[in-house]
């Protein structure tokens, strides 16, 4: 049965682990995200080259979608600190996909063309699978812990290890504790492909 | 000013209870109160235990004392450590004469452990629990029913020695000598193994 969290325990070497700190802080103030602090990373430098070894490797020992990349080619650089937190959530449901029109109904008028929808069915993506990259050990903080809950409902907690990569499925729920003490420092993406069929 | 107290042994479960670090457990009387689980031995629930052999063993069956117990006691540990748990899993066994725990250290979900003693035939039979100490030191304890010893599974080896009747003074019949104890594991929720919470690695 394949799993709907997968994760690596890659045993990052401090160094290494600094010099994607520095990396990453070291970014330019264009790759802020302007609706927050993160920073924002490209998927083909040779950090987005590294974390897309373990999702290509958990995709096709685990999952078996049909992905693209990640979205917006992109991942983000991320710091957690005191009292911060992350509520329960998925990152993709049915509820955001596009819905086609009904043929025939009085709404059609509103509608997008046949050749408008046959593109947007043809070209949608969906998130499928969120990547948590461990960029802070586990005795660097207190709190922050990323749980998630499986499809039946179990509930299970990813490593605080440094350079854990964690791989969820993107539909399952998942949430990040307060921080209690210290800085959690992660890196995060979706990894997205056509819509399911 | 908090005070965190480094373990001896380095590389190791770090909590904020210093009695717990120099020694790598406690023991703690009269701690559970087990009266709901006594007698609570469906043989039909048990199965052969790989660990021990020829004892019986229950893992995380469902029950509600049982289930009960083990998060009131998660609540007083975090109380004594000073630190936030998550519960990895449970398992009752039961010992008959002759039985051997060997000597050994538990897997990661073990890493704050709490071994309750629940009955015993005869009654509050003098059976010692092993473990090497922080200080390498070899301790016994002898736990009556409600009695409970906190450990650190993963870290510290421990063991028990033959139930043997002759050498215990049991004058009860061999057959009818048993031993009734339930073990339940939690690791620390900012510790280096809170992936195996709820034990759902395995």
């Amino acid at each position: 049965m394949a799993l709907p969290v997968v994760w690596y325990e890659t045993k990052l070497p401090k160094a290494v682990a600094r010099e994607m700190l520095d990396f990453c802080k070291g970014k330019s103030a264009k790759d802020k995200d302007l609706s927050s602090d993160d920073i924002i990373i490209s998927g083909i430098s040779w950090l987005g080259s590294f974390i897309w070894y373990y999702v290509n490797k958990a995709n096709k020992d685990n999952f078996c979608y049909d992905l693209q990349d990640f979205e917006n080619s992109s991942l983000k650089y991320t710091e957690y600190s005191l009292d911060e937190t992350k509520s329960w959530c998925v990152d993709q449901d049915v509820s955001t996909l596009y819905k086609p029109p009904v043929l025939g109904s009085d709404v059609m008028h509103n509608t997008p063309t046949l050749y408008e929808d046959f593109l947007i069915k043809n070209t949608e993506t969906v998130r499928k699978l969120s990547v948590h990259v461990q960029l802070s050990d586990y005795d660097e903080y207190e709190g922050g812990n990323l749980e998630f809950e499986n499809f039946l409902g179990d509930k299970g907690v990813a490593p605080r290890l440094l350079g854990s990569i964690i791989i969820l499925d993107s539909r399952i729920p998942y949430q990040i504790t307060p921080i209690e003490k210290g800085i959690k420092k992660t890196i995060s993406s979706w990894v997205h492909g056509p819509r399911w069929k | 000013m908090e005070v965190v107290y480094k373990s001896t042994l380095g590389n190791e479960t770090v909590t904020k209870n210093q009695i717990f670090e120099e020694n790598g457990f406690v023991f703690l009387p009269g701690f559970a109160d087990v009266s709901n689980l006594v007698g609570q031995c469906q043989l039909e629930t048990f199965r052969d235990d790989e660990q021990v052999k020829k004892s019986l063993t229950r893992y995380r069956h469902d029950d509600k004392n049982f289930e009960a117990i083990f998060e009131s006691c998660k609540q007083k540990i975090e109380q004594i450590i000073g630190c936030k748990l998550y519960k990895t899993y449970f398992f009752d066994r039961i010992y008959y004469a002759y039985n051997e725990l060997v000597k050994h250290k538990d897997r990661e979900s073990c890493e704050i452990s709490l071994s309750v003693n629940i009955s015993s035939n005869p009654k509050n039979i003098e059976w010692p629990f092993y473990i090497t100490s922080a200080k390498n030191e070899d301790c016994s304890i002898i736990m009556k029913p409600g009695d409970a010893v906190l450990y650190k599974g993963h870290n510290h080896a421990h063991w028990r020695e033959p139930l043997d009747p002759n050498k215990l003074m049991i004058k009860e019949k061999s057959e009818n000598i048993m031993y009734h104890q339930i073990f339940f594991h939690y690791v620390l929720a900012n510790g280096k193994w809170a992936h195996y919470a709820n034990d759902f690695i395995n």
